[in-house]
């Protein structure tokens, strides 16, 4: 008998032992949101008792999951705020890792049909504060400027705010847009729509020089382009097990690899 | 030959191994064995011009590798057992034109990188458009175990906290100053209370112009960091002289007429920061040199060397030389860790466990390299025994002490003294232990030490057979006066080679010995490392 019991202990814990997958859940930037879904199906692929959950939102989506448990991994395309870290620390007594995977820029895309080529970082700032409201102002035909930003939760709504705006609040006609592919959408059906984005989520609108500088992989490298960031990934402590293999494998060869033919700039 | 021949030859053989074997060995290998002209030709090879100062990131590095590796081969070793560990880096420049200005009502002031602050870290580019509150925290340390508190009913989330270097009186005991007084420390307990960035006014260390200039040698250089790193903050180093014009306002406002720099407070002036920078990436590699142990049962465990062969590259020109050689820094050390991985490769049948060599890169920019390693180990970490790590070898005279940096903090001091007495030394505990840590915590045997791994630093002391210990001191002063991370520690630097060779003989001796024993190194109860090694049992 009690060799039997011992059988079916066995055989039971080598059934659990085979069902037994792992699940990884990561929330947070629309901009990193389609590349981190290539990386989580080509990984899943390659370990298939992996499961992993990509959800968007934008950056402070990442760490409120983080925070209360729902991620365990916050992709981020900003730095993580200090009021969100103290949140972190009271909670966990850890200061949290990043993991920077990739560089990235902010695209700023108008209407294929728009000649404008450049826009300086001045006629930016006016634009978004409303200071200038036509196209005929920035050399185009007489018509009123439609802009597009991301919602307040986006790391790219923040980078914008600082950089461009130094700190200053969007002017109140200025478009709030739920996420990255809505907004490029919605530049595209309309002549004289401008917004603003990630470098690799490829799309039909037209990216414009900055400064007179475009926002190729190069001038990225080496800091040309006015406004480049990184791309994080953010964990609580230090990661273990397959959230540790993951982010590994997205900074091996295999994964900048990735990362480069999606249209951002590597780290190797 | 007859039995009874045989059982006394068995006998003998049993009792010199189990009683006297490591030591007769150990003595011998140590008189004939170490060739300090190989040493000699090694450090001359690596201190060349040709190497260009082995900077990270620059051309030389991979040079100095390649070398590194060719020497290696030589060893007549499987192939396997040379592993390049590649590690990408982060180098993060802050440029001139970035603005950094305090506003109170007085008006504004804006203030000169260089000239009147340093950028510590810039807490991966910070960019504080917005004007941000300033709040003074004295010294900046929140320290429990003694109910000391910098920042005791002071609301600091989304401010900058401004705070001096050192330590109040009232940490005194060396285990907290060791523990608070880094700036690190002072970080992050900045980032623990919700700062948004810091500034430290180096009133104690700055004492006038030239102090602040000298600084510059750290931090008109960029930043360096490896792609994975625990949260940051923005961290600007203040000119002391510029004290008065932050707390000014306050001394002078009639509402804050009781300021003073004992009471922490918020300050009247406001800062605000637009970092302008400039980023790139690199690759560099550590090399890692596997000796197995033939032993079946300890072959699993093993020692490890360290020795870092980067140094500052081709940098900025002094008296017109702009390649920093870095001859005695660590040219030498790497050259007799190479000669001490001929020997032992050649020795392995008496190795009771394995050795890793592991020559770092990265060390000159934050120790990267070991950072790296103890985070990415080739073997878990709970498999090593002990760090021992060269980083500065004897070069003034034949000595009489050695000092083990880092030793207090485990048994390898019992290890080190005991070897020591083996050697005809003593062992130094007379030194400073203050600076006993800031050294501990300056090279990489530290990033062992925080992976849990009981590391050591040994260095000759300051007695020696033919000169004075005023001389010996003169040296050491001369050397950091003039040759520390200076184009001059080159191959015309004064090195007495029988100091090295007595240095090195005296390392192999205590690494076979330290190898070989059966007890292992453990951390004392009392230190913090020991916290390192629960996560090594876990790991386990």
């Amino acid at each position: 008998m009690k060799k039997i019991i011992f059988f079916i202990l066995i055989s039971f814990s080598s059934c659990i032992s085979i069902q037994r997958y792992e699940k990884i859940k990561i929330a947070g930037s629309d901009t990193m949101y389609k590349l981190l879904e290539i990386l989580s199906a080509v990984y899943m692929k390659n370990n298939p008792n992996v499961s992993i959950y990509v959800t968007g939102g934008g950056t402070e989506y990442g760490f409120q999951g983080l925070e209360n448990g729902q991620a365990d991994i916050a992709m981020a395309s900003r730095n993580i705020h200090s009021d969100e870290l103290k949140i972190i620390i009271d909670k966990f007594n850890s200061i949290g890792i990043s993991h920077l995977i990739a560089k990235d820029a902010i695209v700023i895309y108008v209407n294929s049909n728009n000649p404008v080529e450049n826009l300086s970082i001045e006629d930016l700032n006016k634009i978004y504060l409303c200071k200038i409201n036509n196209w005929k102002d920035l050399g185009w035909k007489n018509q009123e400027i439609l802009a597009y930003r991301r919602m307040s939760t986006s790391g790219t709504y923040h980078y914008f705010k600082s950089h461009i705006l130094n700190g200053e609040d969007y002017c109140q006609n200025i478009i709030a847009i739920q996420n990255h592919e809505t907004l490029i959408s919605l530049i595209e059906q309309n002549e004289n729509s401008i917004g603003f984005g990630g470098l690799g989520n490829h799309s039909d609108a037209k990216p414009i020089k900055v400064n007179n500088i475009y926002p190729l992989t190069e001038n990225i490298k080496k800091d040309k382009y006015p406004l480049t960031r990184y791309l994080q990934l953010f964990t609580i402590s230090e990661p273990k097990g397959y959230v540790r293999d993951f982010i590994n494998w997205i900074m091996s060869n295999e994964g900048q690899n990735i990362i480069k033919n999606f249209g951002y700039v590597g780290i190797l | 030959m007859n039995k009874l021949n045989l059982k006394i030859i068995i006998l003998i053989i049993l009792i010199i191994k189990f009683f006297g074997y490591n030591k007769l060995i150990c003595n011998s290998l140590n008189e004939d064995l170490i060739n300090i002209n190989n040493i000699k030709n090694h450090s001359f090879a690596l201190a060349d011009d040709s190497m260009f100062g082995r900077g990270n990131g620059q051309l030389g590095l991979k040079i100095a590798q390649k070398y590194i590796i060719d020497q290696l081969s030589k060893n007549k070793i499987d192939k396997n057992n040379i592993i390049i560990q590649s590690l990408p880096v982060i180098e993060i420049n802050t440029l001139e034109n970035s603005e950094f200005e305090f506003i109170n009502n007085f008006g504004t002031k804006k203030l000169s990188l260089y000239r009147e602050y340093y950028i510590h870290s810039s807490g991966l580019m910070s960019y504080f458009p917005n004007e941000l509150d300033l709040v003074f925290v004295r010294y900046g340390i929140f320290a429990p175990e003694i109910d000391y508190n910098d920042y005791y009913g002071i609301n600091v989330v989304g401010k900058t906290v401004v705070f001096f270097d050192g330590v109040p009186n009232e940490l005194n005991s060396n285990e907290l100053i060791a523990r608070y007084g880094q700036l690190e420390a002072k970080k992050r307990i900045a980032l623990a209370r919700g700062a948004i960035a810091c500034i430290l006014i180096p009133i104690n260390e700055i004492k006038n112009n030239n102090d602040w200039k000298n600084l510059g040698n750290d931090y008109e250089k960029p930043e360096y960091n490896l792609p994975f790193f625990t949260s940051n903050i923005l961290t600007i180093i203040l000119h002391p002289e510029l004290t008065d014009l932050l707390f000014n306002f306050d001394k002078n406002n009639l509402e804050s007429k009781n300021f003073t720099y004992e009471n922490s407070q918020i300050l009247n002036t406001k800062m605000v920061f637009k970092g302008r920078y400039r980023d790139r990436s690199f690759n560099i590699s550590n090399i890692i040199y596997e000796i197995k142990s033939t032993n079946p049962k300890y072959n699993d465990e093993y020692l490890v060397i360290t020795a870092h062969y980067d140094h500052l590259g081709v940098s900025k020109p002094i008296d017109n030389d702009s390649i920093y050689n870095g001859f005695y820094d660590n040219a030498i050390g790497v050259s007799v860790l190479l000669e001490l991985s001929k020997i032992l490769t050649e020795q392995r049948d008496i190795l009771k466990r394995s050795v890793l060599c592991i020559f770092f890169a990265g060390e000159e920019i934050g120790l990267l390299g070991s950072r790296y390693f103890t985070k990415n180990p080739i073997v878990p970490l709970y498999k090593m025994i002990a760090n021992i790590n060269i980083d500065g070898v004897a070069f003034i005279d034949n000595f009489k002490n050695v000092i083990g940096v880092g030793a207090n903090y485990s048994n390898l001091k019992e290890f080190l003294s005991d070897i020591a007495l083996d050697n005809n030394l003593f062992l130094d505990t007379n030194f400073n232990k203050k600076e006993a840590f800031d050294a501990f915590y300056n090279s990489d045997q530290v990033a062992f030490a925080y992976a849990g791994v009981p590391s050591i630093l040994i260095l000759d002391g300051l007695e020696y057979k033919n000169v004075s210990f005023e001389y010996g001191i003169n040296r050491l002063i001369e050397y950091i006066e003039n040759y520390y991370h200076n184009p001059k520690d080159d191959v015309n630097l004064n090195i007495n080679w029988n100091a090295t060779l007595q240095y090195s003989q005296f390392l192999l001796d205590f690494i076979i010995k330290l190898n070989n024993c059966e007890k292992v190194p453990e951390w004392y109860n009392n230190k913090f490392y020991l916290e390192r090694l629960r996560t090594r049992a876990e790991k386990r």
